[in-house]
């Protein structure tokens, strides 16, 4: 009997909570009950690539990024050849995307005319929700082949080379996104015996919006590999400022290398940041895109 | 007797809450609340260079048909865009979705006594309330209608927000790609809660 009265008392009570609960509350309680949804993280990075490395941000399924990049002669000449911007390494290409998961794409390099084909493929997306994965995964392949006339002893197959990488990237809070890049080269041949054909590197890439539209990023490469004479290969440093105008993203940027793929500036960079060797360059990426994603539709009905 | 065997069972508060729920509705036929978890919210924009729609399937809500009471909470990343460029630029951008991740609306159907909840029928309503866009709170005023058909109520309505009253800034740049002022269409089909 006791035990009923109370079940009473807490009955009429909770009926009474019940009745001045807040709708937008109950409304909370009910969504909580219901299967959680995946939440995919969006905009881990501004574009396709932080600086000279790709990033996690692929274009979706029949976008097309169009990439311009430039990087210009040493800045510490001065006005002699104007700060390095007479003497400009540039390459040229375009990504498409195939799936959402997958994009292939080429560019032609002015160093080596070397052009590069490559692929990339979505492992995993960070999300969080009924699916939770911490981190945003794509693999990445190329293959480069050297245009350039070349001594009559050397083989077609000498002409190639290829990168491997994984980029790994997890978005931390809304501004602070970061990246780490295992990374392997090949090279068929390589320019002073002193070189290795294969090279391993670790990179670092990092981006901090510092306004909706503006980035800043930085992105380091380690090589891990010594040369024959015991010598570290030269780390790549870079630092970027993304800026962000709808369908463009202008990227400028300040470097120790001047290829723009990892052949060369994994295997093949010299340039020392302490021997002020540092060089202005710039991305523009331009996204296209070929069809609008077919969503269902309904008619307004008002 | 089946609240007898109820109370010798253990103290357990869902229950009472469920039977008490059960209680309510017993007592008040009509105090019945609908809810939807696939409300179709969608908001148009008109600019000179740019007409963009954006769709939302997943918007959630209740109807109370006892006081008229209305809330809504849409997810502004379900928002889904034509071209996936511009959902980027809504979220991150705009509405700024990892800060402000929900809309909400909290309002009342200002004309419920004349809505039969019971009986098939349409009606033209008036709704007013708060709309909670990019963590800045508005009065909303507008007309639509709800139609009573075998139990579901479908709620429409379209009303017009001025982006900028939502501090939503859109940059020089592209001031002739996106529309000052949006028109919001709303599609609900509500169901009876289910208790």
């Amino acid at each position: 009997m006791k035990k009923l009265l109370l079940s009473l008392t807490a009955l009429c009570l909770s009926n009474l909570i019940f009745a001045q609960e807040d709708l937008l509350d109950l409304l909370d309680e009910t969504l909580a009950k219901e299967a959680p949804v995946t939440e995919y993280t969006m905009n881990t990075f501004k574009a396709v690539r932080i600086v000279n490395s790709h990033s996690t941000e692929m274009p979706v399924k029949n976008d097309m990024q169009f990439i311009i990049s430039h990087r210009f002669g040493r800045l510490d000449q001065g006005w002699r050849d104007f700060f390095g911007i007479d003497n400009a390494d540039m390459r040229i290409g375009i990504e498409y995307g195939i799936f959402d998961w997958w994009s292939a794409g080429f560019g032609r390099s002015s160093v080596g005319g070397t052009i590069d084909l490559y692929t990339r493929l979505k492992i995993l997306r960070q999300s969080k929700g009924a699916k939770n994965i911490p981190v945003t995964m794509v693999w990445y392949s190329n293959m480069g082949f050297n245009t350039k006339p070349q001594s009559a002893e050397l083989d077609k197959v000498h002409r190639l080379s290829y990168a491997h990488q994984l980029l790994i990237s997890r978005k931390f809070t809304r501004d602070f996104s970061f990246q780490v890049m295992p990374t392997y080269v090949h090279q068929n041949i390589v320019p002073t015996p002193n070189d290795k054909n294969d090279v391993f590197a670790v990179g670092f890439g990092a981006r901090y919006l510092i306004t909706r539209s503006v980035s800043l990023n930085l992105e380091y490469f380690q090589p891990t590999t010594k040369r024959e004479d015991g010598e570290l290969y030269t780390g790549s440093l870079a630092f970027g400022i993304d800026i962000e105008t709808g369908g463009h993203v202008f990227q400028v940027t300040l470097s120790n290398s001047t290829g723009m793929i990892e052949q060369f500036y994994l295997s093949n960079n010299t340039g020392q940041w302490w021997d002020k060797e540092i060089r202005l360059g710039f991305n523009i990426n331009r996204n296209i895109t070929f069809s609008g994603k077919k969503k269902k539709t309904k008619e307004p009905g008002y | 007797m089946v609240f007898v065997n109820f109370a010798k069972n253990k103290f357990n508060m869902k229950k009472i809450l469920l039977f008490s729920i059960f209680l309510t509705g017993l007592f008040t036929v009509q105090a019945q609340k609908y809810f939807t978890k696939t409300g179709h919210i969608w908001f148009h924009s008109e600019a000179p260079l740019e007409t963009i729609e954006a769709h939302n399937y997943q918007s959630t809500g209740i109807l109370d048909s006892k006081t008229g009471e209305m809330v809504f909470k849409v997810m502004m990343t379900g928002f889904q865009f034509e071209k996936a460029l511009m959902q980027q630029h809504f979220n991150e951008k705009y509405v700024e979705s990892d800060k402000f991740p929900e809309s909400t609306f909290k309002g009342k159907i200002t004309n419920f006594e004349n809505i039969d909840f019971s009986e098939n029928g349409t009606y033209a309503t008036q709704v007013e309330g708060q709309l909670t866009i990019h963590g800045v709170t508005q009065p909303v005023k507008t007309a639509g209608t709800v139609e009573v058909k075998s139990g579901k109520i479908l709620a429409k309505s379209t009303f017009q927000v001025a982006v900028e009253d939502y501090k939503i800034k859109i940059p020089a740049g592209v001031k002739d790609n996106i529309a000052k002022i949006l028109d919001i269409h709303v599609d609900i089909t509500y169901e009876p809660m289910a208790r």
